[in-house]
């Protein structure tokens, strides 16, 4: 553990001074109950949302949708250009505070990496906006349903600024970040340590090697059956960073917004060219295009595997498709074709 | 820190009509000389598009397009003096060092042309002894597709030329090969281990044009291809142009075959 990190108990009443005091310079984002606001009448969903308190974020429920778009919005206008002239959108943006679980924290790892590895071709509108974002760490005691981080590494996080848990008559925090430090009394208490999931009711050995013979595979045509190209498993996906470009033009013939937007690998279009051709016709071709970029080829150019485990996408599909029981299908027929020659 | 997104407002000097859906626009942008780079060109509220360079001139780059979407019509209204966008250039380059003193085919389809036309003019324009040997093959659909039939007829006067139409109709005339590039490899003399190859157009003809080299003996690892893909940014980021571990816009659009028949789309 990093000395210049300090331990704390916090009462209910100095948690809320702590909170006011960051909410005057931070925006906090946190997982929040929404009331009837769920999938079926009168359910609730989990959702991030701003926070107003400690006490009212959501600490046991895992969410429905990840925090990915405080770092890469569904929409983000890049710049306006009037008759010729280019202006830059200015980031209007309060430094924000997002907690995370140990899954969604590397998850923002992959995100950090896809756009930001390559010095020379750093994604200017995504790093101004990150530098402004904090993660503050909840732990998971124990394993939701639909989890598989231990099986990806991804179960346990060091890269935070603030571990926060609650506790019996207050919260108890570790403080990592140095500019934060002034936002919490200074005393040094003990806690225990971040407790992080050990295992979860799923297990699956991603294979380390995929050879290039499982895309002609026949696994692939069952989801070609299944899967609707909804996008859904895209857009709850803490990882999936693909976007597509939008000029957004008024009435004024030369003056127009150039903007992103989330873009989906499973959705009609993605891979279309101008001619008529498109690269994958058939749904299960997409889904082996998502799955395999999930363990194999971001895994090959960057050296981590891009699926943290966190099961959303599972949780979401609206044709019960399971990203993890087709990752245990690949395992299953790597290992059957490695036994038999 | 540089925004790697921000184009640059260049003024159009020439635009050429090839066919009704192709014009080739030269525009006062000024680049190395590297034959397979591409460009992304936007107008105001139209969107990019990523399109190679079809000519490295003194004043400027050459681009060829061909009208099939909202950016390109866009495109299509401009004339001569007006704007485009322009950021790039972007991608690897065909490797000409390599060829250099040696046996090269080029095969190239439809549009393809466009990409494949600024390598072929670096040995036209070069010393004689640059290449030992080049042989072109080329195929458009109809006689009307045609492309660059000057600049083809140049060509032919110091290199053995075949230019084929996939298919003609009667009333037309057209005295020149019809079929499709695939049927004219073994026309070309000297096919084997020693030639280097270039395979640039449609999927589907390239993937054929590829079995067909391979059956007259040229080795895997002698072949390259440039790839045309779905692109909204051009620098590794949106993701559309991925196949399997590479990004078409940055680490091609030229791969060898022994890399390329590795990548799944």
């Amino acid at each position: 553990m990093d000395t210049r990190s300090y331990a704390l108990k916090l009462n209910s009443k100095e948690a809320q001074l702590v909170f006011n005091k960051l909410a005057r310079c931070y925006r906090i984002v946190a997982p929040i109950t929404q009331e009837g606001k769920g999938r079926f009448s009168e359910t609730s969903i989990v959702t991030y949302d701003e926070a107003h308190s400690f006490d009212e974020i959501e600490f046991s429920k895992p969410t429905f949708f990840s925090a990915k778009h405080e770092v890469f919005p569904i929409r983000e206008t890049l710049f306006d250009m009037n008759h010729g002239v280019v202006k830059e959108r200015n980031l209007n943006m309060k430094p924000t505070i997002v907690f995370l679980r140990s899954c969604d924290i590397h998850a923002m790892q992959v995100i950090d990496t896809h756009f930001l590895k390559d010095s020379e071709k750093q994604d200017y509108y995504y790093k101004r906006r990150r530098e402004k974002i904090k993660f503050f760490l909840m732990e998971c005691p124990e394993s939701f349903e639909n989890c598989y981080c231990v099986s990806l590494g991804t179960n346990k996080a060091n890269d935070y600024a603030v571990f926060l848990r609650r506790a019996k008559d207050g919260y108890e925090a570790l403080i990592k970040d140095g500019q934060l430090k002034e936002f919490f009394p200074q005393r040094t208490d003990s806690i225990e340590y971040p407790r992080f999931v050990k295992q979860n009711p799923r297990v699956v050995a991603v294979p380390e090697y995929i050879p290039v013979s499982i895309f002609e595979n026949d696994v692939w045509k069952e989801y070609s059956q299944r899967c609707i190209a909804c996008g859904r498993c895209n857009t709850s996906c803490p990882t999936c960073t693909c976007f597509t470009i939008q000029d957004v033009s008024s009435e004024d013939a030369l003056a127009y917004a150039r903007r992103r937007i989330w873009s989906s690998c499973h959705v009609d279009k993605f891979s279309l060219l101008a001619g008529g051709y498109d690269f994958r016709v058939n749904y299960g071709e997409r889904m082996r295009y998502k799955v395999l970029h999930k363990i194999r080829d971001f895994n090959l150019k960057n050296g981590r595997q891009m699926c943290v485990g966190c099961g959303r996408c599972d949780d979401v599909c609206p044709e019960y498709i399971s990203m993890f029981r087709s990752i245990d299908k690949i395992c299953n027929i790597l290992k059957y074709s490695q036994e038999n020659g | 820190m540089d925004n790697i997104y921000s184009s640059q407002p260049v003024k159009i000097l020439e635009i050429e009509e090839h066919t009704p859906f192709e014009r080739s626009f030269l525009i006062d942008y000024q680049t190395e000389d590297e034959p397979g780079k591409f460009v992304i060109v936007s107008l105001p509220g139209a969107g990019e598009v990523p399109i190679a360079v079809s000519r490295f001139a003194f004043e400027g780059i050459e681009l060829t397009i061909r009208n099939v979407g909202k950016a390109t019509s866009a495109i299509f209204n401009t004339k001569r003096g007006d704007y485009l966008n322009i950021r790039g250039p972007y991608g690897n380059t065909f490797p000409v060092e390599k060829f250099l003193g040696g046996y090269l085919l080029v095969v190239a389809g439809g549009s393809g042309v466009a990409a494949v036309k600024p390598l072929i003019e670096y040995f036209y324009k070069a010393e004689k002894c640059a290449l030992k040997k080049l042989d072109i093959v080329i195929g458009f659909r109809s006689p009307d597709h045609i492309l660059f039939s000057k600049t083809i007829k140049g060509w032919s006067k110091k290199y053995n030329v075949i230019v084929t139409v996939d298919k003609h109709e009667e009333s037309k005339e057209w005295n020149g090969h019809i079929g499709f590039v695939t049927q004219y490899i073994s026309y070309i003399d000297g096919l084997g281990n020693a030639t280097y190859c270039v395979v640039i157009g449609p999927p589907k003809m390239m993937s054929n044009t590829i079995l067909e080299l391979l059956d007259h003996g040229v080795k895997p690892g002698n072949i390259w291809l440039s790839f045309e893909r779905h692109m909204k940014c051009g620098v590794g980021k949106c993701g559309h142009c991925r196949i399997s571990d590479k990004y078409v816009c940055t680490d091609g659009p030229v791969f060898n075959y022994l890399e390329a028949k590795e990548l799944m789309d």
